[in-house]
Formats: C-alpha cells, structure tokens, sequence
C-alpha cells in the first residue's frame, strides 16, 4: 500500500534519510543508474522546534556527525531544516547546503574545473554548468529514490525503527 | 560577491567557487529561431546606460555575464545547450530617519518664513515627498548582478538570487522577454515529479 508522502515533512525527512543512510553504509549511495557516489553530512546543520520555525532554532558548526546532541534533538521531536553534505563523484568533491523547505542549493562549491585560467569563456562556463547539473542531478536522483523508499510497506517497517534506533544513539 | 565603488555586487556564478541557486521551469518551449529571436528579445529589456542614471529606486534589466554593462551579443550568450545571461538589480534607498530630519528642518524653516505654528497635512507631505526625491537623486545605487542559465534542451533554468524580490523581478521580466512564465521549483513540484518520472519508468518497465 502506498504510503502518503506529506510535502511539508518530505524535505526535513529527506535530509535525515541522506544523513542516516550515509552513516549507515559508510557514504555509500547507489543511484538508480548504477552508479556510485559518496555523501557525508558536512560541518553545519540547522535544526527547527517540530512546530516549524522558532526562536529556539539550533545549529551546529563542525562535525556534526560526532554530534550526539544533535541526534538528541532530533530523536525529541525537532526536524533538520538545513543541512551540509558533502558529495564525492567522479574523484570530485561538490560541498552544497540543502534546504528542506525547497531543496534548493546553497553556498554551492563546486570542484575546480579542469580548464580554468585564460581559458575561452564559454568553455570555462559551459564546464562550471556541467559540475553544477551534476550536483542538482544528482540531489534530484536521491531524492526520488528517498520517495520510493518513503513510499513502500517497507519503509514503516525497517526504515522508519531503524532511524529512531539510530537516532536514540546506537549504530546504524 | 564582489564590492565595487559605488555599492556593485556581484553573484557570478561562471567566476564564484560558491553560489547558491534558485531552479525555475519555463511554461513553454523556445521556438524554432530562437537563435535569433532571443537576442533581440534580450536587447530589448537590456539594462541600459540611461537605466544607470534613472531618479527611480529601482531599475532592472538584462546584462552578459562578466560584463555587466553591455547588453548581450548573439554569440556570446549560447553556450552548448545553454543561454547564458545575467539579470541587473539597481536598487537606491534613503535612510527613513535622514528623511524625516531634513523634513522638519525645512518644515521648521518654512514656518518661521511664513510666520505661522504648523503647516497642513498635505504641505508636510510635499515636503517629505520633495526632500525623499532629492535624496534619493543623490544616493548612488546598490548594483546586483545574478546570472542565468537556461538549458533549453531540458527546459531548467538556474538563477543565482535567492531572495524573494530577486525572484519575482526576474520573472516578470523573463515573461515578458519570452513570452512565457516561469514556475519556481519547490518542494511540492519537485516530490511531484519525482512521482510523475517514477510512475512513468514503471509503467516503461512493464511494456518493454
């Protein structure tokens, strides 16, 4: 039976997703296509009252994965509002910061392309255009995979306990 | 971002190592010259020098990326499958309190010509009117650059202002430049998609 995906909850359920699926299989993320990227939660992490936006928003500068208060947080009720991830494709590494309310890109990094310097402009430009599609590709893929999973029977039987396991501090 | 003398600040994403981006869909398709028409129809909403020197507070227009100050050239602006441009936001503000200081002062000056203890509503209005103008006449403008890649084979268009006023300038003048409108990506759109893309290789997996 399909499961109602609420929009709201979709994006601060995706960025958990992203942060506890990488702690589970060591940054490793299959794309539908086959291939193989790695994705780790990055040094900032904002958090919001289960309510939606409060003063009492809390953010983390760091490694927020040696955070456990943070996983703390999470497991009493708050939801991740913005979050760092690092993505390594291709022996390339993109650093981005999600927003959970649109899944739009900020404080994009993107790798040094090859051609740079004195280059041709347009060639230049072109390159940077196709490191910047391949992180919003990329971002677009997960996220459809996170949808079926969040979709299927199976999520609220192994995928929804083991997040709250994990989050109540044990491994993944 | 870069600052310059008077307030230019620029979001370039074909030189910045870090950029956030905002992802619209067009409503519809470019047309068949494009190529030709889309130059045109850029020149014509082009950021101009006369824009430079507007009274108004604000003043926006189209502008080729790493030159924010000529208007776009056929050639420059097609990269592979990509139109590449920039969109100027001039903005000018004055300081309400700087307003409403040299307001009293002239409202005080002109009662003591006058000889009288208070002016009308509407003469105090003028005078803040008049003195907001030449202000505003004075200040030089804050200069935003956002840049623009619109893929026109798979219809995604990336724009480099996040801000909710960036945003909807951009789009009305995209509208009115293409003649079509732009649909911000969100959230909603997005899980919809993803959705609409899923049911359709499902259903492609099932016929093959």
């Amino acid at each position: 039976m399909a499961v109602k995906v609420q929009n709201e909850s979709a994006g601060r359920e995706f960025l958990l997703w992203l942060w506890y699926e990488s702690e589970r299989n060591n940054g490793l993320f299959r794309l539908p296509d086959g291939k193989a990227v790695e994705l780790w939660l990055g040094g900032r992490l904002a958090l919001e009252s289960a309510e939606g936006r409060t003063a009492s928003d809390l953010t983390w500068r760091g490694d927020a994965s040696e955070h456990d208060d943070a996983r703390w947080a999470l497991s009493s009720g708050r939801r991740i509002r913005k979050a760092e991830y690092l993505l390594h494709m291709d022996q390339q590494e993109w650093r981005f910061i999600l927003d959970s309310d649109s899944l739009d890109l900020h404080s994009l990094k993107i790798p040094r392309p090859e051609r740079d310097g004195e280059e041709h402009p347009q060639a230049l430009a072109l390159e940077r255009l196709c490191l910047v599609e391949a992180v919003t590709r990329t971002v677009e893929k997960l996220f459809s995979q996170f949808l079926e999973r969040r979709m299927s029977p199976e999520w609220e039987k192994t995928a929804e306990p083991g997040i709250r396991k994990w989050l109540s501090g044990a491994r993944p | 971002m870069i600052e310059g003398q008077c307030g230019l600040k620029t979001m370039n994403f074909l030189d910045s190592r870090s950029m956030s981006l905002v992802e619209f869909r067009p409503s519809g398709q470019p047309p068949g010259d494009y190529r030709i028409r889309y130059p045109m129809d850029m020149e014509r909403y082009a950021f101009t020098a006369r824009d430079e020197v507007n009274e108004a507070p604000q003043a926006y227009g189209w502008a080729f990326p790493g030159n924010p100050f000529e208007p776009p050239s056929e050639e420059a602006i097609f990269a592979g499958p990509y139109l590449l441009f920039s969109f100027r936001l001039d903005r000018k503000s004055v300081s309400p309190r700087l307003v409403k200081y040299r307001s009293d002062r002239e409202a005080q000056r002109l009662m003591e010509e006058r000889g009288v203890e208070r002016l009308s509503r509407r003469e105090k209005r003028e005078i803040r009117e008049r003195i907001h103008a030449f202000l505003l006449k004075q200040t030089l403008p804050s200069i935003r650059i956002f840049d623009v890649a619109w893929n026109l084979e798979d219809g995604r268009v990336l724009f480099t202002g996040t801000g909710q006023s960036s945003c909807t300038l951009f789009m009305e003048l995209f509208e009115r430049t293409f003649g079509m409108a732009l649909v911000r990506d969100t959230l909603k759109s997005r899980t919809e998609r993803a959705l609409r893309d899923r049911a359709v290789s499902r259903s492609e997996r099932k016929t093959a």
